[in-house]
């Protein structure tokens, strides 16, 4: 996963966390067991308060994400066809198990 | 023959579908271990001068994480085992989330049962939303410490990076605190 994909990611995550810390004290409050909780406007300032912070980490690390270019990953391994490990991209004949390899490499100079 | 013993698969789309299920049932394994000890330890509440609060903030805050945390890096585990898989350390926080959804999804469930019969229908509704939001990436975030942890120990064979696993319980622990706390 490219560092790009993972900020963003990270930044649908966080902006999960944040909608359930804003949203949690309403729909505490839907949920009708209110009660239980003292000092609930107090309660429900610093829960709004985490949220908007988590919300602010979202979208500085979503513009970051917007900002890095797309890295072009080249792999300098082939996976054998045979025993599926990774091989070296210049082999011929895999090490493990000693299948040739040079089949897949034409599969690949075809595609490119 | 031996081929077919050195023979490792590498991680697959449905890989990530068992993890998830196998999630949900060592979840199960997870609930019945922290209900057993509950159970087997309850009495002893009354032998001794320990307050039943101390004695669930114990339960929820120690070794329900414990036991937990623990179910949730299974499923990878067993499949690397089982399936001679291949796993490298994203593939394994990647497993590791996938279990954690299914477990977290299976909790979910099981406490919305538990709100209908306390609470009725409406408020279950909301507090299963409310878990969804709070709870389920709490998991997620605690077995991705955890499964670092794990993986990087299983690729480099450096137990120190066990510690992750500590602090993944201590995420829990924390989280779990904070929700008892909060209705005291």
């Amino acid at each position: 996963m490219s560092f790009k994909k993972m900020l963003t990611l990270l930044s649908v995550f966080l902006t999960w966390c944040a909608i359930g810390w804003i949203s949690s004290t309403f729909i505490l409050e839907r949920s009708g067991l209110v009660i239980l909780i003292p000092k609930f406007y107090k309660f429900r300032f610093v829960t709004i308060l985490i949220g908007v912070v988590l919300l602010v980490l979202s979208a500085t690390f979503f513009v970051i994400s917007r900002f890095l270019k797309e890295e072009k990953r080249v792999s300098k391994y082939i996976r054998c066809k045979v025993c599926g490990r990774k091989v070296p991209f210049d082999m011929v004949i895999c090490p493990y198990c000693f299948s040739d390899i040079k089949e897949r490499k034409n599969e690949l100079s075809d595609e490119d | 023959m031996l081929e077919g013993a050195l023979r490792l698969i590498h991680v697959t789309r449905t890989h990530y579908l068992v993890s998830l299920l196998l999630g949900a049932v060592f979840g199960i394994a997870a609930a019945l271990f922290s209900s057993s000890q509950m159970l087997m330890l309850l009495p002893f509440v009354g032998f001794t001068n320990l307050q039943l609060g101390v004695f669930l903030i114990f339960l929820v805050v120690i070794l329900s994480p414990f036991a937990e945390e623990l179910a949730k890096i299974l499923p990878p585990l067993f499949l690397k085992t089982q399936e001679n898989l291949e796993i490298n350390v994203v593939e394994w926080m990647q497993l590791g989330v996938a279990s954690a959804f299914g477990f977290s999804l299976l909790e979910n469930l099981s406490y919305f049962w538990l709100f209908v019969n306390a609470f009725g229908t409406h408020s279950a509704v909301w507090l299963l939303l409310l878990r969804f939001l709070l709870s389920t990436p709490m998991h997620l975030t605690a077995t991705t410490i955890a499964s670092y942890g794990v993986g990087n120990w299983d690729n480099y064979d450096e137990g120190e990076y066990f510690v992750f696993l500590v602090i993944a319980m201590i995420v829990h622990g924390l989280f779990n605190f904070g929700t008892i706390m909060l209705g005291f």
